[in-house]
């Protein structure tokens, strides 16, 4: 490695070891300094995903091209051409086959570029608002009131949560499957009369020949996003525990 | 018990401190309770108190509990 890139290396590691340690340390004697540090953790994170949504927001509607991850129908990898044949390699595949592509795709019609920039747009409103949700949190918990407002800020994100990743499955999956469609339903003619007359037909869709081929229209719901939207629901039930036991004590001596 | 009824309760700290010539600060120091929570109990805006805190101030101030709390009527 030249000398450049081993200090870079080093510098880099130095700094991930330096961010741990503090981070355990903050951890280990939780109080103001952890409070803080999500304060600003939070501050951070709101910018950076709402910086990183609004330039793919803006590639989607308005960029040449656009990366999409489209679901196949997974069939097994392989070449047809009439007249070849073709040896297994050291390993047979006996099933299964290539389920997912994702690719850099130009040309695509406003209906898939709107739906996957609306995706990205739920994904950062529902992020932007949970982790909004956990500066205030750690605001209250900083001038002595964690509980209050907390059951009701917490089941309002669980149910965000909850309608959001229903939102955002469909609209990226439709997305993805139009943007698939529009790339990958490729069909051509041959001009050569020989190898037509061979086989036969002058038209062949890709797919005849091995061509990956978009699964039929289905929306894949992301279960973890869904569970913590249950254990938010259930963490707000906890809170309002709390905050009946903060009203309660307020003003006790 | 509502607010109203509660407000009813007048802490006489201000009174005993100065009959004994302690400061707030001292009895602070004395009973454990912080200057605040001493400061909420002697301007009346106390809601609860706990009987450990009853009993460390009347000892401190050498008093019982009807010289440091009385109901007001009316």
């Amino acid at each position: 490695m030249a000398l450049p890139g081993l200090a870079v290396a080093v510098l880099t590691i130095a700094i991930l070891i330096a961010v741990i340690l503090g981070a355990l340390r903050l951890l280990a004697a939780p109080g103001p300094g952890l409070v803080r540090t999500v304060e600003i953790a939070c501050l951070a994170v709101i910018a950076a995903v709402a910086t990183f949504a609004a330039i793919s927001i803006i590639n989607s509607l308005f960029g040449n091209t656009t990366n999409v991850e489209v679901v196949l129908a997974a069939n097994p990898p392989q070449i047809k051409l009439p007249g070849f044949s073709f040896e297994p390699g050291t390993a047979a595949i006996l099933s299964g086959g290539v389920d997912r592509a994702t690719i850099t795709v130009s040309g695509l019609s406003w209906l898939p570029r709107a739906l996957l920039a609306a995706t990205t747009a739920v994904q950062a409103f529902v992020t932007i608002t949970i982790v909004w949700t956990i500066r205030t949190i750690a605001r209250q918990t900083r001038a002595g009131k964690p509980f209050d407002r907390t059951p009701q800020l917490l089941m309002g994100c669980a149910l965000l949560l909850f309608a959001g990743s229903f939102a955002w499955a469909v609209l990226g999956d439709t997305g993805a499957y139009l943007a698939g469609e529009e790339a990958l339903d490729v069909s051509g003619w041959g001009t050569d009369q020989a190898l037509t007359s061979y086989l036969g037909q002058t038209e062949l869709n890709a797919y005849d020949l091995g061509w990956p081929e978009t699964a039929h229209w289905q929306v894949n719901l992301p279960m973890l996003p869904l569970g913590v939207a249950f254990g938010l629901a259930l963490l707000s039930l906890v809170f309002a525990a709390g905050q009946k036991m903060q009203e309660d004590t307020e003003g006790l001596i | 018990m509502p607010d109203e009824e509660a407000g009813r309760i007048h802490c006489r700290l201000d009174e005993l401190l100065a009959e004994r010539g302690l400061t707030l600060t001292r009895l602070s120091e004395l009973v454990g309770v912080s200057l605040v929570n001493l400061s909420v109990l002697k301007n009346d805006r106390a809601k609860a108190i706990r009987y450990s805190t009853l009993t460390a101030i009347c000892d401190a101030l050498d008093c019982e509990v009807g010289d440091l709390l009385v109901l007001r009527h009316g």
